[in-house]
């Protein structure tokens, strides 16, 4: 109990001091201190912080320095600062005091109340959807969504898994695949050793034919030298001495020839001289016969005593002839001639006719004279002839021209003829003796020719034997021979030569010693690594053949080598590619799949939670239900004796909102359908039925009555009556109402009235 | 018959020195009756601890009786902060570090290992050359994380990289892979091949909870499959995490029952929840619990994100009143449910601090 406040600077006052008793009426207008009197009171029992609301209003409006205390009697009061204004400080309706939060007075009562003042039906409310197992609820939603990504992860997981079973089977594919190409390795390595092989035989070859070849270099080196020491020991005949030989030969030659013609011709000069002999011996006898015979010629000749030519018999029979067929030709010409011919002309023409014919007359007339007389003495003369000339004998052969003549003249042509023939012969004859003569002229001097021929001959084969002796040579032939040989000696140092210098070149070596050398040298290296000279071209030849083959078929394996290659790393690179991110990716699979179920158990543990905090607030709710039924009673009460009537009330939960008060008419109403004065009512009743429930406080009572008529004031001053007498508690009342100083006297023994000024 | 311990993952680091070589003399203890002891990475929690502490290592390794081979493959922690250096010019002792790639091959003992040093990427396996498998047991080293549904788990900050399939493991013919890198001990048996990650051999970091184990394989010459077993170490201690709601004037609750099963080399985390007057008060719990449990456990901590705070709280009747009905629905058992319950708490505080700050 407060028995005594006083300020000693506080606001307007300063120094004062108020005396308070059970009940305490504060009378005094607006402006006269109430509320500071009030805020006094209010900081003293309740001390509110400096830094709270109303510790900063009181700051603001007071300031720092304020001053003020309580006497009290018994126990001090110590209040908390919202519960004093929400429950204890009671002003008329609208007009509020500032709390702390924009929370209506009933609510904040509830911190007085039962639970704290919260409504466990409201948390029990509130974690409806936590604790819900319905479908459309948080958790169940929550439980579905995770539900679902297990879904999806689970799928993710086995999707990977035969993805590794798969990798792995295919790796084994893989593996068979290598194992293909470790074997197509082995073989291509065994075809590789086999091409050697083959190789080294063509490369054994080869040096043996680069021997062969470098040995007949050599070989031709020393053909060469030896053909040039041949030579060399020829070289007699590398000059040509031919001409020389030739010369001697043909003086030989000639010599002997001239010899030899000289002998033939002494040969022949014999012969003929022989012969000669003979045809003068011949003749001589021959001139014996024909002298006689020309002698006896000449005689019968003269005997016909003409000589007689028989020529000209023909040619006067041919003149003959040709003059008459001219006369005729004349004459049947002639007319026509003359006709055409200018009459002069034609004169001439007949007149040399005339004389031709005359002429040929003539002519006819005299061979007719001399053909006449002659035949008879021919007779004789033949006979003659037959007599005495050799003739007409047997053997002579052609028929004697004399005894064969037939006419005169012929005969004696023919006896004519043996004159001649006499007379040459006896010619001949003595050409004959003379040739002869000649004759042996000639063969004496050429006897003597043949022997200087015969000296000269031995001399130039004297010359020719020494030559050739010089040169030791049998003969002049073998001279050439030799020559010859030489020559060609010559000409095979010159092909050796060659072949030589081909060698060279091959070999690529300056000259023939460096060949000798290079040649043996390689032919050294050569031996050195031949090791089956029996090597032969058609070995060689086989296994190139083979080598060709060979090569081919390493073509192929490599081929497919290089595709399987490709095939097992592509594929090894695949499956190693994949397998070898696909354990991190299971594991975060199995990862998310264990944090999914974590987080499902942990919603499923705060959803069971949820459900058991509610089922305690459900239970401390059903408390709070008959505390609340229990609370509108006491109201309802109250709220009967403040009206003077019964009026049902009804909280169906502890807030304003769900007051209902039936109002005069009748009807069940909420407070803000209600008339001013009878909410204002309800509301005092509520506030000091709410109060009541404290273990102890003070009731300040700021103009509660403003709008309650004087009826229902006197009403609730008897209510407050009662309450005081229920609990004891000190009540303080402020009013600018002087009746109410009356009316308080009235209703309470122990009251105290202060007159502010 | 050969007997092989494996471990991976001990992390020796120069910072829990004494903690990490407490579990590493466990081991070698272990692998003194053992033919071989295959560390499968990670032995080293980083290039510069190796440097520091190879020393210690070489010591307890020479120390190993002559029948047992060490063979320690580098994992990939082997590999941070090396600068310029490289793991080739580290010597931990006679043909212990296998740094040879694509794998060292070792033999002995009847069995034959072959030790797969860490890459950040196994996709050449396919290529690798798989020696000819004789009648020996097969055992293949290998550090990374196995892509299969087992091992996965809830990624939870592990390094990336390193990931293989087990494919690999079956085209090297082998019996039994001794793997490393998650922390986690988990096996598999697949037809003839069993994967096993023992886990990490001391708690590295926080949610590493379980037994710390090493495997233990026997390979007998007349029995086909391999026998596995697991050895928890005592020294490696576990790390224990419990949920501890705050009461809502900020006080812990008893935690005698629960420290009960509290080991002197176990790392204990309380993770506090709740709305509390003051969350000073939550810093002073700090201070508190290492106070009292300081000297019980190897390490002690407290994890306050989800203690909010709203002051009055412990005077608010509907939070009072929502305690006490709460604490009557407790669960007699420790699981799924309490989980549950322990979230209700949570949820329906936040509810009455939220309308709390609405009333306000």
């Amino acid at each position: 109990m407060i028995r005594r406040l006083t300020l000693a600077s506080f606001g307007k006052f300063a120094g004062a001091s108020f005396p308070f008793r059970p009940v305490t009426l504060f009378l005094g207008d607006n402006e006269s201190g109430k509320s500071t009197l009030f805020d006094a009171l209010f900081e003293q029992l309740c001390s509110p912080k400096g830094n709270s609301k109303q510790g900063m209003r009181l700051k603001e409006r007071y300031g720092e320095k304020r001053l003020a205390s309580v006497e009290f009697d018994g126990a001090p009061l110590d209040l908390d600062p919202d519960e004093f204004l929400s429950l204890f400080a009671i002003d008329s309706g609208d007009i509020k005091l500032p709390m702390e939060s924009s929370a209506s007075w009933l609510d904040r009562v509830k911190s007085k109340l039962f639970s704290g003042g919260i409504d466990p039906a409201a948390l029990a409310r509130s974690l409806e959807g936590e604790a819900s197992t319905q479908g459309n609820r948080a958790p169940a939603k929550r439980l579905a969504t995770l539900e679902r990504e297990r879904l999806a992860a689970e799928r993710e997981l086995e999707g990977l898994a035969s993805r590794r079973s798969e990798l792995i089977g295919r790796e084994e594919g893989v593996r068979g695949s290598s194992d293909r190409l470790a074997a197509l390795e082995r073989a291509l390595e065994a075809k590789l050793a086999a091409a050697k092989e083959r190789e080294a035989l063509v490369e054994e070859r080869r040096r043996i034919v680069e021997r062969e070849s470098l040995r007949s270099a050599l070989e031709s080196l020393d053909r060469l030298e030896s053909l040039r020491r041949e030579e060399e020991r020829t070289s007699g005949y590398r000059g040509d001495e031919s001409g020389k030989l030739l010369d001697l030969e043909r003086a030989l030659r000639a010599a002997e020839e001239a010899r030899s013609r000289a002998a033939a011709r002494a040969g022949l000069l014999a012969e003929r001289r022989a012969v000669e002999a003979r045809k003068v011996a011949e003749l001589a006898s021959t001139n014996e016969r024909i002298a006689r015979d020309a002698a006896l010629a000449s005689q019968l000749r003269r005997s016909l005593g003409r000589s007689p030519t028989g020529r000209p018999a023909l040619a006067v029979g041919l003149v003959a002839g040709a003059g008459v067929l001219g006369a005729i030709a004349g004459a049947l010409a002639l007319p026509r001639a003359i006709a055409s011919l200018p009459a002069w002309l034609g004169a001439i023409a007949g007149a040399v006719g005339l004389l031709v014919v005359a002429l040929v007359v003539l002519i006819l007339l005299g061979a007719l004279a001399s053909a006449g007389p002659r035949r008879g003495g021919m007779e004789a003369v033949r006979d003659e002839w037959r007599r005495r000339a050799g003739v007409g004998d047997s053997g002579s052969g052609a028929s004697d021209d004399v005894l064969a003549a037939s006419t005169y003249e012929g005969l004696v042509a023919a006896l004519a003829a043996k004159e001649r023939g006499a007379d040459e012969l006896a010619l001949r004859l003595g050409r004959e003796r003379s040739e002869l003569e000649a004759l042996e002229g000639q063969i004496r001097s050429g006897s003597g020719e043949i022997e200087s021929l015969d000296r000269a001959a031995a001399e130039a084969e004297r010359a020719l034997s020494r030559w050739l002796a010089e040169r030791g040579l049998p003969s002049a032939p073998a001279y050439q021979a030799a020559r010859a040989e030489h020559a060609a000696l010559a000409s095979r140092v010159k092909e050796a030569e060659g072949e030589v210098g081909k060698a060279c070149e091959r070999l690529g070596v300056r000259d023939e010693r460096a060949l000798k050398v290079e040649a043996t040298v390689r032919i050294g290296k050569l031996d050195a690594l031949i090791s089956r000279p029996g090597l032969s071209e058609a070995d060689a030849r086989r296994a190139e053949a083979e080598l060709a083959g060979l090569r081919a078929e390493t073509e192929e394996l490599r081929e497919e080598k290089t595709r399987l290659v490709a095939s097992v790393s592509g594929g090894l690179g695949e499956v190693k590619g994949s397998l070898g991110e696909l354990p991190a990716r299971i594991l975060e699979c199995e990862r998310t799949l264990a944090r999914l179920a974590a987080e499902a158990r942990g919603v499923e543990q705060a959803r069971s939670a949820s459900a058991l905090a509610k089922r305690i607030f459900e239970t401390m709710a059903e408390d709070s239900g008959l505390l609340l039924a229990e609370l509108s009673g006491e109201i309802a009460s109250a709220f009967a004796g403040l009206v003077a009537e019964e009026r049902s009330v009804e909280l169906s939960r502890f807030d304003v909102e769900s007051a209902r008060v039936v109002d005069s008419g009748g009807s069940m109403r909420p407070l803000d359908q209600l008339s001013e004065g009878t909410r204002d009512s309800f509301l005092f009743a509520a506030r000091l039925t709410l109060a009541a429930r404290s273990p102890e406080g003070i009731l300040v009572l700021d103009d509660p009555f403003l709008s309650l008529d004087a009826a229902r004031t006197r009403s609730a001053l008897r209510y407050l009556a009662e309450f005081q007498g229920r609990t004891g508690w000190q009540i303080v009342i402020f009013s600018k109402d002087s009746g109410m100083e009356r009316m308080v006297a009235d209703r309470f023994k122990e009251a105290g009235v202060v007159r502010l000024p | 018959m050969a007997r092989i311990i494996h471990c991976a993952d001990l992390h020796l680091a120069s910072d829990e020195a004494a903690y990490s070589l407490a579990v590493l003399d466990e081991i070698v203890a272990l692998a003194a009756s053992a033919d071989f002891l295959l560390v499968a990475g990670d032995l080293f929690d980083s290039f510069a601890d190796l440097e520091r502490m190879k020393g210690e290592l070489r010591g307890r390794l020479a120390a190993l009786p002559p029948r047992c081979r060490a063979i320690v493959i580098p994992g990939n922690h082997e590999h941070l902060r090396m600068g310029g250096a490289s793991l080739a010019s580290v010597d931990l002792g006679p043909g212990i570090f296998a740094l040879e790639r694509p794998f060292a091959r070792f033999e002995g003992a009847g069995v034959e290992i072959l030790a797969i040093p860490f890459a950040e990427s196994y996709a050449d396996y396919l290529e690798w050359p798989v020696p000819p498998k004789g009648a020996r047991a097969r055992i293949v080293m290998a550090h990374g994380t196995l892509a299969s549904e087992l091992f996965a788990g809830v990624p939870d900050g592990e390094e990336p990289g390193g990931v293989f399939d087990a494919d690999l493991f079956a085209r090297l013919g082998c019996d039994y892979a001794a793997l490393g890198h998650i922390h986690a001990a988990r096996s598999e048996t697949s037809g003839a091949l069993t994967l096993s990650y023992p886990g990490s051999a001391r708690v590295w970091r926080r949610g590493e909870t379980g037994p710390r184990t090493v495997c233990s394989i026997e390979v007998r010459p007349d029995v086909p499959r391999l026998e596995l077993s697991t050895i928890a170490l005592a020294s490696a201690g576990e790390y224990r995490e419990h949920e501890v709601p705050l009461n809502l004037d900020g006080s812990l609750p008893d935690l005698s029952a629960i420290a009960e099963g509290w080991r002197p080399a176990d790392w204990v985390r309380l993770l506090v929840s709740g709305v509390i007057n003051d969350e000073h008060a939550a810093r002073g719990l700090e201070r508190a619990l290492e106070a009292t449990y300081g000297g019980r456990v190897r390490r002690i901590e407290l994890d306050r994100e989800r203690v909010l705070a709203f002051d009055g709280i412990s005077s608010e009747p509907i939070a009072r009143k929502f305690i006490e009905l709460w604490a009557a629905e407790e669960p007699a058992t420790n699981g799924a449910e309490r989980e549950i319950w322990l979230k209700a708490r949570e949820i329906g505080l936040l509810k009455i601090k939220d309308a709390l700050e609405r009333r306000a």
